[in-house]
């Protein structure tokens, strides 16, 4: 598995919003209901990340329906399940680590 | 309406677009330095340009901006024209500086390529300049440094625009 450090927040909130099988446009509005509209994945940025990890294997096409003209869907694959897991052992290391400013300056 | 035009920075171009749409006139169409207009209300439209990974890709492509309302206006090589709709609010393309430094990193690597090209032409004419001169090799000398040296540019420009992205995610506090 290639992970290189951390995620970016936009390819880790895309990861989590294919936890269920989602379409370009449903990952946007997702994300977006996730965050309280913080983040806003531009077209670009989602083209680019979909392809990344197509590529890496991390998450696969659901379906594809050419009949009807269906929206692509995506969905997380075990590899990608993995990332994600590794990736929020990681965020909550970071979390646990802030208590030792919270701790200092309840000392103090 | 056809207007001529040369652009080397993606940016200004896009600019451009953008001040057009806004004084009523849409894009509608590129051929070599030949740009379409025909008249829409002012601000109708978002524009954007993009860099393809593969020219082979825009079929792909374009079925994906079209589910997510991104309206793609036509492809020159690996370059395509977008835009959105105004009402949908703002449009920004790459929403973060990660994916906005890969896409001008992209770029940098589509003028390198075109910079070694050109570069090895030039010293071509050059030598044949120099062993057999002739008025046609030395204005298609010129002519092609011109084109190198304007490369040159671009990629420097870019290089600075992906610096200036660091320097704010490093520097941001």
């Amino acid at each position: 598995m290639n992970i290189k450090g951390p995620l970016t927040e936009s390819n880790y909130y895309i990861l989590l919003s294919l936890r269920n099988p989602n379409h370009g446009y449903g990952i946007i509005q997702e994300v977006e209901k996730i965050t309280k509209e913080r983040v806003k994945l531009g077209p670009g940025t989602l083209y680019g990340a979909i392809n990344s990890m197509l590529k890496k294997n991390w998450i696969k096409l659901y379906s594809e329906d050419k009949s009807s003209r269906k929206k692509k869907e995506y969905v997380i694959t075990k590899i990608g399940i993995q990332v994600l897991e590794f990736e929020i052992i990681r965020l909550k290391e970071l979390i646990k680590n802030a208590k030792l400013l919270e701790d200092k300056y309840e000392k103090s | 309406m056809k207007k001529v035009r040369f652009f080397y920075d993606k940016d200004k171009e896009r600019e451009w677009l953008q001040e057009m749409c806004d004084s009523g006139y849409q894009f509608t169409g590129f051929f070599l330095m030949f740009y379409s207009f025909k008249p829409c209300e002012p601000g109708e439209f978002y524009y954007e340009i993009d860099l393809l990974d593969d020219y082979k890709d825009y079929k792909k492509y374009k079925e994906f901006m079209t589910d997510l309302n991104v309206d793609v206006i036509c492809r020159w090589y690996r370059w395509v024209f977008i835009r959105k709709s105004s009402k949908d609010g703002r449009f920004d393309l790459y929403s973060d500086k990660e994916s906005l430094i890969s896409h001008y990193e992209e770029i940098k690597k589509f003028f390198k390529f075109a910079f070694i090209f050109e570069l090895v032409i030039a010293i071509f004419e050059l030598t044949l300049t120099l062993i057999h001169y002739t008025i046609t090799s030395l204005v298609s000398t010129i002519a092609i440094s011109m084109i190198t040296f304007f490369l040159y540019r671009i990629i420097k420009r870019t290089n600075q625009k992906i610096e200036s992205l660091n320097v704010e995610v490093n520097e941001s506090f």
